[in-house]
């Protein structure tokens, strides 16, 4: 018997550069015995049909609501951007349709509130996207200490770079402009 | 991992303050913090201390996650501090070595901005059909908006908070 495939819907997707097109496509196409893409909505029916078309994707949408409420679709994956979250986490759950939605939920902890609230009142699987926690690293270093690769824990600490806020996009925006080392740091 | 954070004290800056707006090419005003240093104390006891600078360092690595045991240091690092697309490496020191141990990290082959996505994927996949609960999930990220306010509010009041929702481990999915 042929095993019933996820039918996905993607909301917010351009060919070759935007998030879901870097990470959630070629996700998609590698576990294809579970997922099938259907669908995919943009902010204009341009942006969809040049998605479509540049990913070989079947249908457009004219809007996530459209989407939602599709008999063809059984998840909905949001990659916009932060402030669409709500409205389209809204959308997609009112039709009681799975959601996986990047991270961070909503704008703020309240909208993020309501968005888990309505999700629980429906029998749906609704996914945030922080992937660092399933990384295959992470769970290996929390299996090395549960298995005390070194003992008991004493101490830990984190450092961390993260772009494209500071000094580097400043650095480089400097010499583009200036053409010297100089670094001005108001960027 | 470590234990879940229920002691914290934060103090967050906005040390670059004009930012180009990436849809508009235009500079604003921003007032999201681009520095944030947290310490903390862990529920098992263990002192923690996390510092996240933007941007990207002139030397050094871009993330490096040190945990010291009673018999030895692990190390985490990657070349960058987006830790959910980096290509984490670990280390384990022990003091009766001179070279740290590499770690042979399973399915991290062909690594790419994808390779955790598809594990949420692979998850969200097993929590629909056979409705287990292995990808994070909406009330996991309240826990994580919630560490966030508690962290804005103690850089703002100067006082120590006491995250109330602890995030813990997800569970392995065994498929």
């Amino acid at each position: 018997m042929k095993k019933k495939k996820l039918r996905v819907g993607l909301v917010g997707l351009q060919a070759g550069r935007s998030w879901a097109a870097l990470a959630h496509l070629p996700a998609l196409h590698e576990l294809s015995d579970h997922y099938e893409i259907v669908g995919v909505v943009n902010s204009s029916l341009e942006s969809s049909r040049a998605a479509a078309e540049a990913c070989a994707i079947p249908r457009v949408f004219g809007s996530i609501d459209e989407m939602a409420a599709s008999e063809d679709i059984d998840l909905v994956v949001v990659t916009v951007r932060v402030p669409l979250h709500y409205d389209a986490v809204k959308s997609i759950l009112s039709h009681g349709k799975h959601v996986y939605c990047e991270w961070p939920l909503g704008r703020t902890l309240a909208e993020a509130e309501e968005l888990a609230a309505m999700a629980r009142e429906r029998s749906v699987v609704a996914v945030a996207g922080t992937q660092a926690r399933v990384s295959p690293a992470i769970r290996k270093l929390s299996e090395l200490i549960k298995t005390n690769s070194i003992g008991s824990i004493v101490s830990s600490s984190i450092h961390g770079w993260a772009t494209p806020w500071g000094l580097r996009s400043a650095i480089q925006k400097t010499k583009n402009i200036y053409g010297s080392k100089t670094v001005v740091l108001t960027c | 991992m470590l234990g879940s954070i229920s002691q914290l004290s934060a103090n967050i800056h906005t040390r670059y303050p004009r930012v180009k707006a990436l849809d508009t090419g235009t500079y604003i005003e921003a007032d999201a913090p681009d520095y944030i240093s947290v310490i903390a104390s862990l529920t098992n006891g263990a002192p923690l201390s996390i510092e996240y600078t933007g941007g990207h360092p002139v030397y050094g690595d871009a993330f490096s996650w040190q945990i010291e045991g009673t018999t030895g240091q692990l190390v985490m690092t990657a070349s960058t501090g987006h830790t959910q697309l980096a290509n984490l490496a670990i280390r384990r020191y022990s003091p009766s070595r001179q070279e740290p141990a590499i770690i042979e990290l399973a399915g991290m082959d062909h690594f790419g901005p994808h390779t955790n996505v598809k594990e949420i994927y692979r998850r969200l996949a097993s929590d629909i059909l056979n409705g287990t609960h292995s990808a994070p999930s909406f009330e996991e990220a309240i826990s994580l908006h919630k560490l966030i306010e508690d962290i804005r509010l103690s850089s703002r009041t100067g006082q120590r908070t006491s995250p109330a929702t602890p995030a813990g481990s997800l569970p392995d999915l065994l498929v």
